[in-house]
């Protein structure tokens, strides 16, 4: 059995949890593992107040080194945003403009056939650091010294739901965990009272592959994300039916956690049954402690301005979207996932058809809210500790498709990252010269990951679990550390 | 324009060699059906039906014995809640258990069958294939006012067990070929069924007749044979024997039609309806789209069938031949040899359609397919854990006519289906992911049917069948701004909408909340089986929601009956309501202890039996 040999935490006696957890499940097993791993099981003090007397899964841990950012904000732009027309400016596309992809680039079987199309957006360098900002971020360049750009990422497929899920979860495949997931495997969260990964995607629908983006794959299903809902109020049913008190639903939830416990025993490999037991535990504690994270209405007039909440502007969703998540960090929650674009067509970012039809709709509704959240979370002393990380599943082709859009293109794109632990003003990687492949320190998937974690305080190759018999990692079986963009 | 596109295409990392070899029938899922027989295996006084010796042959080798049968009580809420997704009432438990006859269980099996509910059940199965939805989708979302009859339609097929064979067929060409039926054309709405772009024009628009042209191949390749067609629009499969062209000869058969309005007669009863069906064309021009752009039209590909599943290059005419005598119009744009070639055994895709479906209702009794990959069967899905068993299933459906219910029959008699869900340390250990099915695992309800469950264990369940969809009670905080449009906020909470849930409306920007929260998804694709997250908005929902506990006040009320009832007598009630048993000695003083303890209401009592794991998760 995987976890035998473990030195479990201090509130149960092995037998304890093996006869509860029937051999090495639950609980247990995530006892078991983190401690393998070399991971602090959860102080005493937070695991003696959980009504179960078990450990919890939510309960805060410290990673393997000393962490540089305690939570993470992930601005995913669902679509896939164009670095050509926001970040990575080539002014060699003005000078080829309608020439063919030279014989030079392999374009590996991507589809579009167009010419070369230069950005309809002006560019400028600026900041001290001089990053390369289009016109569409005119917010966002005033914050852009906080920002590291990755300028060389690639990716390994060219449809939106692969892509999504290799930049959620390291594979094109569908089924594993999340990066959100193991973020909070590792390391807890600092609120137990809200879940530690939460997620609020766009008000015109989730991405394409839907919960697989945040879900838990092997790990516990205590790790996977929490949506909230998009529209109206963001987590429903948060009030106790009336006439129900405190005590009274308290004592109701233990009835049933006793049921629930005597059943999870007949089916100790049923780990689910464990995570709906804490699911519920969750629930009881959110009743008091969401309604107050999600409310954005204690804000003040000129911090709603600051993220660009302003009736009838196209800022206003997105911007209530980056407030809502720094009062989630704020308030301990590890992880918080936020996705800009939804549905279908032109509702998200995929710009087939027009960049500027697009893009123009999509940098309007973010531009304000991003470089709100950067400067608010700074002016709290928040950004220090808060990572921001900025992408989609993949750019768009140098060539212009159709009137003046661009196609799908995983071969090379600009993500970024601002807060703690980032060195700001830093740059890693390019492109070539018309921005088709990565070409200079040449970023994967696995690298972004890598660093995510490093700066949390865990090791790549140390964070794993054990599953069919295989020590799992989210880099898999690679992934570096992008020192140049670490302060 | 359309985010669907290829969306489950992968491809080749960088420095791959290139597409793999186009045209491979030396292929598992490609071969003919094996005619084999169940092994003989040791041990086999285990074994009920040839279903088991299969198991166990491959279990035996690796020296895990399975369990024995779970005991009748068990039993019979596993099987109701597979067949029709409804608990057995007290009534019918205490029957089975008393009931000693030799065929007790194979008469329970029998009259589950024939219930008007089994249609219900699985045909909810069969509309997620389908990417069943009752709206455009995309920004405007219009409503489909009458997409429900091609709902009703499949539960009909299925609670008359048609063959499967003509089901395939009548949702691609049922309007053509089986016109003398009033289900015929309704299931043509199979083909109408997905979403569709509105609202645009110019260019726009060619590329949004495309999308749907997409929407319509790759569905079928995902419901009937379980292939990533969809992937071959721009460039040849990267992995499977699918080239571009054979993608565009499958748009050939729909570019020349359109959603049409039908008049339809709704079941048997003669009573008519104007619905949305497919109707279609003239044969046309068909040119293959240079890698996907509607502005780069090549050479005209007429329209074929998947050069790699048939006997010669793909050419439908030996299947539309077969019957050109009929009243089918030679001329037209000959969906019916695409539906003769599909169930064609010999020299089409029937030993694929056949495997394809026989392993999805192995999906549905076990939770997981022989193939777990339910919708792809092509070289990124997994291989199955017990072939020969697959074949041997599929054999036995085609031999049987294609009917589905002695499938389930014998998957449900036997004694893999069966056996208990007992956990074992030493065989967990070899064996951690059951695939060698060596217990039951427990099945948690889908979000429909958890609903469906509350409604009936609280006796409010309203049963009728068939008809347009309804719009149940939505919390107005979950309408909120930007879809008041999308559902009514008048709706009474009430018996009107207490149908099943395959009855309520699938807007497809606004799934009911219950429904979104429990992953119910949201049609926009053929999905082939649904995710299972567990997160803490269910246990709000299932705590809080107002309809949830307005069922558990209707609950309370069954089971307080006359004035003075005893605590005792109401958990014990309750108990046979939500559990399908009586409680054991230490519920009863549980139940009993929490019922007298501060202010503790039947009601509450009630809601919380709803939360139970026991409740959501079925041995």
């Amino acid at each position: 059995m995987s976890t035998d040999g473990f030195s479990g935490p201090s509130l149960q006696t092995r037998r304890e949890l093996l006869s509860r957890a029937g051999g090495g499940f639950g609980s247990l097993a995530l006892a078991g593992l983190l401690s393998r791993q070399g991971l602090a099981s959860g102080s005493p003090e937070a695991s003696a107040s959980r009504a179960t007397g078990s450990l919890s899964p939510l309960a805060a841990r410290a990673g393997h080194h000393a962490a540089r950012a305690k939570s993470v904000i992930f601005l995913f732009m669902y679509g896939g945003p164009s670095h050509l027309d926001l970040f990575d400016h080539k002014p060699a596309l003005k000078r080829f403009a309608g020439k063919p992809v030279g014989k030079s680039v392999d374009t590996k079987g991507a589809r579009s056939g167009g010419g070369l199309y230069p950005s309809p957006y002006g560019f400028q360098r600026y900041g001290e650091s001089g990053h390369w900002v289009s016109d569409r971020f005119p917010h966002l360049a005033g914050v852009i010294d906080h920002t590291a750009m990755l300028r060389g990422v690639y990716g390994n497929s060219i449809s939106h739901a692969p892509a999504l899920f290799e930049v959620n979860t390291g594979t094109i495949r569908t089924g594993f965990p999340s990066l959100g997931s193991w973020v909070t495997y590792g390391l807890g969260s600092d609120n137990e009272d809200l879940p530690g990964f939460v997620v609020l995607y766009d008000h015109r629908g989730g991405p394409i592959g839907g919960a697989p983006n945040w879900g838990a794959g092997f790990l516990p299903g205590a790790f996977q994300g929490t949506p909230a809902r998009s529209r109206g109020t963001p987590i429903l049913n948060l009030r106790r039916p009336a006439g129900l008190d405190d005590g009274r639903q308290r004592r109701l939830l233990d009835y049933a956690a006793k049921l629930n416990r005597a059943h999870r025993d007949r089916h100790p490999a049923e780990t689910a049954l464990e995570a709906r037991i804490e699911s519920f535990e969750l629930a009881y504690r959110m009743q008091s402690a969401a309604p107050e994270a999600l409310e954005i209405a204690a804000e003040s007039e000129s911090t709603r301005r600051l993220y660009g909440i302003e009736r009838g502007k196209p800022s206003e969703y997105f911007g209530t979207q980056c407030l809502m998540a720094r009062r989630l960090v704020e308030r301990g929650v590890r992880f918080v996932q936020l996705y800009s674009g939804g549905g279908h067509g032109d509702d998200n970012w995929d710009a087939h058809g027009s960049i500027t039809g697009n893009h123009n709709k999509h940098c309007a509704a973010t531009d304000k809210p991003m470089a709100g959240l950067i400067r608010d979370l700074a002016q709290r002393g928040l950004l220090d500790e808060t990572l921001i990380v900025w992408g989609g599943e993949f750019g768009r082709t140098p060539q212009k498709q159709g009137g003046g859009g661009r196609d799908h293109h995983p071969f090379g794109f600009t993500m970024w990252m601002a807060g703690g632990g980032i060195r700001g003003g830093a740059s890693h990687g390019e492109t070539d010269e018309v921005g088709y492949h990565a070409a200079i320190d040449r970023t994967s998937i696995h690298d972004v990951h890598a660093t995510v974690l490093h700066l949390l305080g865990l090791d790549h190759e140390r964070l794993t679990f054990r599953f069919g018999g295989r020590d799992f990692r989210l880099t898999d079986v690679a992934g570096d550390v992008i020192d140049a963009v670490v302060a | 324009m359309t985010t669907l596109l290829g969306a489950l295409c992968f491809l080749g990392l960088p420095g791959d060699p290139g597409p793999a070899p186009i045209v491979s029938r030396d292929y598992w899922a490609f071969r003919p059906l094996a005619p084999t027989e169940p092994p003989s295996v040791a041990g086999g006084e285990w074994a009920r039906t040839g279903v088991d010796r299969f198991v166990l042959a491959r279990a035996g080798a690796r020296g895990v014995a399975p369990n024995p049968p779970a005991d009748r009580r068990t039993l019979i809420r596993r099987a109701c809640f597979d067949l029709t997704g409804l608990a057995p009432t007290r009534r019918e438990v205490e029957a089975f258990v008393a009931d000693d006859s030799p065929d007790a269980y194979a008469k329970v099996i029998s009259r589950l069958l024939d219930s008007p509910h089994h249609g219900e059940r699985w045909g909810r199965h069969w509309l997620d294939v389908a990417r069943f939805g009752e709206s455009h989708g995309y920004e405007s979302d219009n409503e489909r006012p009458s997409a429900w009859t091609y709902r009703d339609a499949v539960i009909r097929a299925l609670n008359e067990d048609m063959p499967f064979d003509r089901f395939v067929r009548w949702q691609l060409a049922g309007d053509v070929i089986g016109a003398d039926d009033p289900l015929a054309a309704a299931l043509t709405g199979f083909i109408t069924s997905g979403s569709t772009v509105t609202n645009v024009d110019g260019i726009d628009k060619e590329k949004a007749r495309y999308d749907k042209m997409d929407d319509i191949v790759s569905a079928t390749g995902s419901a009937f044979l379980a292939l990533t067609i969809g992937c071959a629009r721009c460039h040849d499969h990267k992995f499977d024997p699918i080239a571009q062209r054979d993608y565009y000869r499958l748009v050939g058969f729909f570019l020349p039609g359109g959603a049409r309005d039908r008049q339809l007669v709704i079941g048997r009863s003669g009573s008519g309806v104007k619905a949305l069906t497919w109707g279609g064309g003239r044969r046309r021009a068909n040119p293959l789209l240079v890698r996907g752009d509607t502005e780069r039209k090549g050479d005209d590909v007429g329209s074929g069938v998947l050069a790699a599943l048939s006997a010669a290059d793909g050419d439908v005419a030996r299947w539309l031949e077969s019957n050109a005598k009929k009243r089918e119009d030679k001329d037209g744009d000959g969906r019916p040899g695409l539906a003769r070639w599909l169930t064609d055994v010999d020299r089409g895709a029937g030993a694929l359609v056949a495997r394809v479906i026989v392993n999805r209702l192995w999906q549905h009794h076990f939770g997981v397919g022989l193939v777990s990959t339910s919708s792809n069967f092509g070289r990124l899905g997994a291989r199955p854990t017990h072939p020969a068993l697959l074949d041997w299933l599929a054999v036995r459906l085609i031999r049987g006519g294609w009917r589905l219910k002695p499938i389930h029959r014998l998957i449900m008699s036997s004694a893999v289906y069966t056996q208990s869900t007992a956990w074992d340390g030493e065989r967990h250990t070899i064996d951690p992911d059951n695939r060698l099915l060596w217990r039951r695992r427990p099945r948690r309800l889908e979000a429909e049917i958890l609903r469906d469950s509350i409604m009936n264990t609280a006796g409010t369940l309203n049963r009728a069948l068939f008809g347009p969809s309804v719009k149940p009670w939505v919390s107005s905080d979950a309408i909120g701004t930007g879809s008041t449009k999308k559902w009514p906020t008048n709706v009474k909470d009430g018996p009107a909408t207490w149908r099943r849930s395959v009855y309520v409306f699938m807007r497809r920007s606004m799934r009911v909340p219950f429904f979104e929260t429990f992953d119910v998804p949201d049609s926009m694709r053929s999905q082939g089986r649904r995710e299972e997250t567990t997160v803490a908005t269910q246990a709000l929902l299932l705590l809080n929601n107002e309809f949830v506990g307005a069922q558990a006040r209707h609950f309370a009320a069954r089971v307080a009956g006359s004035a003075g009832r005893d605590a005792r007598g109401v958990v014990e009630d309750a108990y046979w309501l939500a559990l399908s048993r009586p409680p054991t000695s230490r519920e009863i003083d549980l139940g009993v202890e929490l019922l007298g303890s501060g202010g503790q209401s039947i009601e509450s009592f009630c809601s919380i039996l709803f939360t139970l794991n026991e409740y959501i998760y079925v041995d």
